[in-house]
């Protein structure tokens, strides 16, 4: 009977054992796979010389197989632990500028009216996925996503200017705030500057 | 090899036992209060009507959300918006609750992961750290025995099977190790890590430092102070799983860490971000001995 219970208790560990093994290769994998794409990213992704190596690639291709990138998907494993690195991203912001019939100005937005502040972390979250416009400054023809990313901005900005009379009209600028590194704020520069990268006219209609 | 592995995993540790019962009480009154941290702004980022129609939001994005069942369900069987989420809002909260008194927690997990899924798979635009690892905290939820300890279930049905929290624990502690070397690694090969340009960079995003804006700008003075944030914020993160497995060191890196997220809330207002990352590290390494057992 002993024996029966301790060969139940040893295949009860192997199982977990198995198990554990599983889920650490996941968190490895994909803990390699984004930290050697952010890194290349950063350091690679602008030069013609360099070709992405194989590695990164293989490691890429395991973690969207089916089953792996089910098993990140439901146990929240794909996102990677990169935060703020290797380098802290830039943030965009929008300014929405209402205007009445005459062209007065009836109110300047840079979000819409929250009631909380973990409301503004979600918010600063969108912002964050218009970085892909940065990486796309001043390209001739805009790729499908950038193209994208004009309908969500065109489309928030219409669900902003409801709550305004019909005839209201929305002036809608996208741009970068670049506050001055910690270099050009001892050299004097103190003052950030604001690049505008895009520009939208919005009305009620 | 595997007698050595066997006894990591499998030899019960008196620090170990009211672990179980500390993450299930800590991670389901955080996804409660979480859940209800929007207040009325719930809908601007989950209703069918709300900042990004749905229609726009589906295009790069395949999976189910509520907005999306909530456009269905209105499109076809004429329900109101706010009747379905009042109604996902109560079942959210219950499933909270069963978890927190450990009613079936298993069970309460895998329908709040669903739902969580709903939230943060099904709007990715509005979905940060925070979710990601409340997702993975639901995950530990699903796979350790919760109710073991102290729980309605325990109390309803007298049961008296006594399970051992060492391995589930096991899981927990490597997997920090795992995420915070990468965490500090990844910033190591980032240049602007080792002057403190990133940490002047991060104090001022557009939206974070929403409180203090500026108010540390008279720093600039001294750049020295950004450099010792920076490489102490990465040193804390890449020996994480070397200090935080010594039993001399547990306790200071425990409150480094700690200082480390209490910063990131207050500087960032990332608060709920930096309490989920308390609650896990507590889990994992705090000392949950039974008061009046001997090691």
């Amino acid at each position: 009977m002993f024996f029966i219970e301790t060969i139940r208790i040893k295949s009860k560990q192997n199982l977990f054992l198995l198990f554990a093994l599983f889920h650490f290769l996941v968190i490895l994998l994909i803990s390699i796979s984004t930290t050697v794409n952010s890194w290349y990213q950063l350091y690679h992704e602008d030069s013609n010389k360099y070709k992405e190596p194989k590695a990164i690639k293989t490691l890429n291709s395991i973690s969207r197989s089916f089953l792996v990138s089910n098993y990140t998907f439901f146990t929240g494993l794909d996102t990677g632990y990169g935060f703020f690195a290797p380098n802290v991203a830039s943030v965009c912001q929008i300014q929405f500028v209402v205007k009445s019939e005459s062209d007065k100005i009836i109110d300047v937005l840079y979000m819409p009216e929250f009631s909380s502040i973990e409301s503004i972390s979600r918010y600063a979250t969108l912002m964050g996925k218009f970085q892909e416009r940065l990486k796309q400054y001043n390209v001739k023809e805009k790729s499908h996503y950038l193209l994208y990313l004009d309908v969500v901005i065109k489309s928030m900005s219409k669900q902003i200017l409801k709550k305004y009379p019909s005839k209201y009209r929305m002036e809608v600028i996208l741009f970068l705030p670049k506050y001055p590194t910690l270099k050009q704020y001892n050299d004097g520069i103190v003052t950030p500057s604001y690049i505008p990268i895009d520009s939208y006219k919005i009305s009620n209609n | 090899m595997l007698v050595i592995i066997r006894r990591y995993f499998f030899e019960r540790k008196e620090d170990d036992m009211l672990f179980l019962l500390f993450f299930r009480v800590s991670v389901s009154l955080f996804l409660l209060v979480h859940f209800f941290s929007l207040g009325k702004d719930f809908n601007y980022f989950y209703s069918n009507n709300g900042l990004i129609p749905v229609k726009v939001q589906s295009v790069y994005n395949e999976s189910i959300s509520l907005p999306k069942i909530l456009n269905y369900l209105h499109i076809h069987f004429d329900f109101s918006a706010d009747t379905v989420i009042l109604t996902f809002k109560i079942c959210y909260s219950f499933l909270c609750l069963t978890l927190f008194f450990g009613f079936f927690s298993r069970l309460s997990s895998f329908f709040l992961i669903l739902l969580h899924l709903l939230l943060v798979r099904g709007t990715p635009f509005y979905s940060y750290g925070v979710d990601y690892f409340s997702s993975i905290a639901l995950f530990y939820c699903l796979i350790f025995p919760l109710d073991q300890y102290s729980s309605l279930k325990k109390f309803i049905f007298k049961d008296k099977f006594e399970v051992n929290p060492t391995p589930f624990r096991r899981l927990l502690q490597l997997h920090l190790g795992i995420m915070y070397f990468f965490s500090g690694f990844g910033k190591l090969l980032g240049f602007n890590w080792w002057n403190g340009e990133s940490i002047w960079k991060a104090i001022h995003l557009p939206y974070f430092n929403y409180n203090y804006a500026g108010s540390f700008d008279y720093l600039s003075k001294y750049p020295i102070f950004f450099v010792i944030l920076g490489w102490g914020t990465i040193l804390i993160e890449l020996l994480y799983p070397f200090f935080m497995n010594l039993k001399k060191t547990r306790l200071f890196w425990m409150l480094s860490v700690v200082a480390l997220h209490v910063g990131i809330a207050f500087i960032l207002n990332l608060y709920f971000f930096s309490t989920i990352m308390i609650i896990i590290n507590i889990a994992g390494f705090g000392n949950f001995r039974i008061k009046n057992e001997k090691a």
